[in-house]
This record gives structure tokens, C-alpha cells and sequence, in this order.
């Protein structure tokens, strides 16, 4: 996938109205609670065929994170 | 645990009873916001769901379903041998068992062995394997009765489960078959996820104090005490992600059968989400999966009897292959592929007074 179409997936799945970019970080963000990180893991194992669990999703940082844990090689 | 094969005991009928009022999620909880309660419904897809009124337990339920059942198949009662009652909100704590007194409800003999059976959302795989256990070692009849009040041990107030719990109940007759009619069952625990749906109160481990049980405020905000059902969502997510379509692929394996071959797909009815996921990963049509969660929430137990009574009365019937899976607290978790052609009545009625 890439990563700008990746990065306008994960804006409409956190229903953020600012654009979602690399730098984006997760931490306070009220958006990024349960029922995205569910949503998440949906849209990660439709595109990328790989099931990342709820707990490591809710942990991580921002968006430079979640795309090393998919595989940077899988986002270009 | 091993494959349970049964040659054959069957299903010949099923009724569900459930309450007739009718909560909507949008407004229920006094801590969501309108707008967090839509968001909520869109993902769990509970629309709305039934509980029951002041007074009336789980037994209520399950003696007019059971009634209805008898009835309907024209049983002769005293030929029922063994009554099962599968709920988490008996008439008194363990004593006495539930079963007795429905026993005497229900005009059965005195003959008829009965008794409860405790598990969570994945107890019903798990009694109707002893209900079928039972019917292979000589039983004439088994009348399994499953019933749940959650409403009475889920907080309002609580972000994680105010909106997800139903009440509802379910009578079925088990019997043998004239035919062969191979049934598999597959049962799994893991109690290191013991505390992942838990209600920490009321137990001997936790007694009753009145500092336990007064409601207080948690981190999130949500309101709860020591008597209601606590849930780490996340966790439970997880472990239905990693165990549900593994387990229900295995036990069609084990049948020699393929994902394909099954008619219906009955699983218990946590979440839509979810339900969208494994279907989503069986690689099966929507129609395979009958879906009731949006009008009567997670009912625990019941939830896969009620669907199948709810899918027939809305005229999709339910025949042939099916497989029924079960999974929650404990963690526990069971699948059994079996075939519900052995049908030869169903009813989806509405709580009585």
C-alpha cells in the first residue's frame, strides 16, 4: 500500500478532522481508543494479511510506530 | 481437550423466551454522551436489547420456554431423565440448585435427575455436549434450559458494558435418533485469562462487604461496584481473534467436512465487529451467519439458541450443517459441528407474566 493512501485509510478510520501524517502521534489523542484500535486491527489483517494484537495496538505512540509493527516493507 | 463424537443424539426442538422491554442503547447510559453512544451501537451493533422485569429470574423464563417446548412436541413429561439448567444468575447463590425447583415447576417425575451448570458466554457448546453425553449413555430425553438475567449484574454506568448485555432464555430437548447423526465437539479453556471478565464481589474468595459492593468511580470515568461484571475488553478482543476461527475450522476438519460444506455458521453474539471479522475470515456468504445481536445484544448463554429461533421465525430457516461456537469468561471457549435437520419444533415468544 502507500503510504499516502495509507495515511488517508487511518484518518477516515479514526474519524480525525485534521490529516493524519508520519508524525502524527497517538498519545492524548481521544480518537485513538478502543473502537479504533479494533477498527485497526480489522483494516490491518484485510490489507496486510497480518493479526497485530489489541494490547500492542493500544500501546503504540504514533504513526511512524504502527508502520514499523505492520512491516515498513509493506507501506512505501 | 480431545474431539467429542457423538453418534446419536440430536436437537428436536427449541423455543426462546424473552422479555418484552425494550431498552435503546442511545440513551441507557447515564455516562455516554449521545454521540459516544452511536459510535458504540456502530461497532458492537446493539441496536437495542430486552431485560427483564423487576422479580423475574432467569428460571422464569426458562420454565414458560420450557413449557411452550413440551408442549409443542407433545412430550410426555415423565419421560424427560435428566433437567439441565445452565445459567450465571440462579434463583438463590448454589443452594438450592435452580434445576430442583424448575423440576417440580414443570411437573417432571421425580425420577428425573437434575441439576445446574455454570459458565459463561460459552456454556451452551459445553451443556449441550452433556446433554448429548447423556443421551448416548441411555437417557431417553434431556430438557436443557438456559437462562440469564445480565442485566441485573451489569452497571449502567460502566463505558465497557452498559451497552452490551441481554436477558433472554432457551428450553431444548435432546433426544436420540432414529439415524446416525455424527456430532463433534471441540472444548477449551484458559484460566489465565480468568480475570478478564470478572464480577470481584459476592463469591466466598471476595465476600459481600459494604465497601465492596458501593458503587464508585473508576479511572474512565465509569461507575461500578463489586456485584457488577467488570470487562478488559481489549483482552477478551485478542483471544477471540487468535482462538474462534481456528477452533471452528478445526472441529469442521475433524468432521471431515470443509468450511464450504457448512449451512450455518451460529456463533455466540458478542459483537458485530467481531462477527463481521470471522466471517471475514471463513471466506463465507453473510447468509450463512444469522445475526440477532442487534435487537437482543450479548445474552451470554442464549444467544445461539435465540438466534436460531430468531432466524426461523423471520423466515430464514435453520437446516442441515451447522456449527454453534461459544466463547468468553473463563476464558472458555467450544465449537460443535452437528446437523439441526433433526428439528421438529421451534418457538420465539415473548416473556409472559
Amino acid at each position: 500500500m502507500h503510504l499516502a493512501e495509507f495515511l488517508e485509510e487511518l484518518t477516515e478510520l479514526l474519524e480525525v478532522e485534521e490529516a493524519v501524517t508520519l508524525d502524527t502521534s497517538f498519545e492524548g489523542m481521544d480518537e485513538y481508543d478502543s473502537l479504533a484500535v479494533m477498527s485497526l486491527i480489522a483494516f490491518i489483517d484485510e490489507n496486510f494479511d497480518k493479526t497485530i494484537s489489541g494490547e500492542k495496538l493500544s500501546n503504540v505512540k504514533g504513526v511512524k510506530e504502527l508502520i514499523t509493527l505492520i512491516g515498513e516493507d509493506n507501506i512505501s | 481437550m480431545t474431539i467429542l463424537q457423538y453418534a446419536r443424539p440430536v436437537i428436536k426442538g427449541i423455543v426462546s423466551c424473552y422479555p418484552e422491554n425494550i431498552v435503546d442503547n442511545l440513551t441507557i447510559s447515564p455516562v455516554l454522551s449521545l454521540k459516544e453512544a452511536q459510535k458504540i451501537v456502530a461497532s458492537t451493533g446493539i441496536r437495542e436489547r430486552r431485560f427483564a422485569s423487576k422479580g423475574v429470574c432467569a428460571s422464569d423464563m426458562c420454565v414458560q420456554a420450557g413449557e411452550n417446548l413440551l408442549d409443542g412436541l407433545n412430550v410426555d413429561r415423565d419421560s424427560i431423565d435428566v433437567l439441565v439448567f445452565l445459567s450465571q444468575t440462579p434463583d438463590y447463590l448454589g443452594v438450592p440448585a435452580t434445576s430442583c425447583l424448575i423440576q417440580e415447576r414443570l411437573g417432571l417425575s421425580e425420577e428425573t435427575a437434575a441439576f445446574d451448570m455454570v459458565l459463561g458466554c460459552s456454556g451452551f457448546v459445553y451443556a449441550l455436549s452433556t446433554a448429548y453425553a447423556y443421551v448416548e449413555a441411555g437417557a431417553k430425553r434431556v430438557l436443557l434450559l438456559v437462562g440469564e438475567t445480565t442485566s441485573r449484574f451489569t452497571s449502567l454506568g460502566d463505558k465497557t458494558t452498559a451497552l452490551l448485555f441481554g436477558d433472554a432464555a432457551a428450553a431444548l430437548l435432546i433426544e436420540e435418533s432414529d439415524t446416525e447423526s455424527s456430532s463433534f465437539f471441540s472444548l477449551k479453556t484458559s484460566g489465565a485469562g480468568g480475570q478478564a471478565i470478572v464480577i470481584p464481589s459476592g463469591g466466598y474468595r471476595n465476600p459481600s462487604t459494604a465497601e465492596n459492593i458501593s458503587i464508585v468511580e473508576h479511572e474512565d470515568g465509569s461507575r461500578r461496584g463489586g456485584l457488577h461484571v467488570q470487562m478488559d475488553g481489549m483482552q477478551v478482543f485478542d483471544f477471540t481473534m487468535k482462538e474462534v476461527v481456528k477452533n471452528i475450522k478445526s472441529i469442521i476438519s475433524h468432521a471431515n467436512e470443509t468450511v464450504d460444506d457448512v449451512d450455518h455458521y451460529i456463533l455466540h453474539q458478542a459483537n458485530k465487529f467481531m462477527l463481521d471479522m470471522f466471517l471475514k475470515k471463513l471466506k463465507q456468504p453473510a447468509e450463512k451467519m444469522p445475526i440477532s445481536i442487534d435487537r437482543f445484544g450479548n445474552t451470554s448463554t442464549v444467544s445461539i439458541p435465540l438466534t436460531i429461533t430468531d432466524s426461523i421465525a423471520s423466515g430464514h430457516g435453520i437446516d442441515g450443517k451447522s456449527i454453534f461456537c461459544g466463547y468468553g469468561a473463563g476464558l472458555s471457549w467450544g465449537s460443535v459441528f452437528l446437523n439441526l435437520s433433526s428439528l421438529d419444533y421451534t418457538d420465539h415468544q415473548e416473556y409472559k407474566k
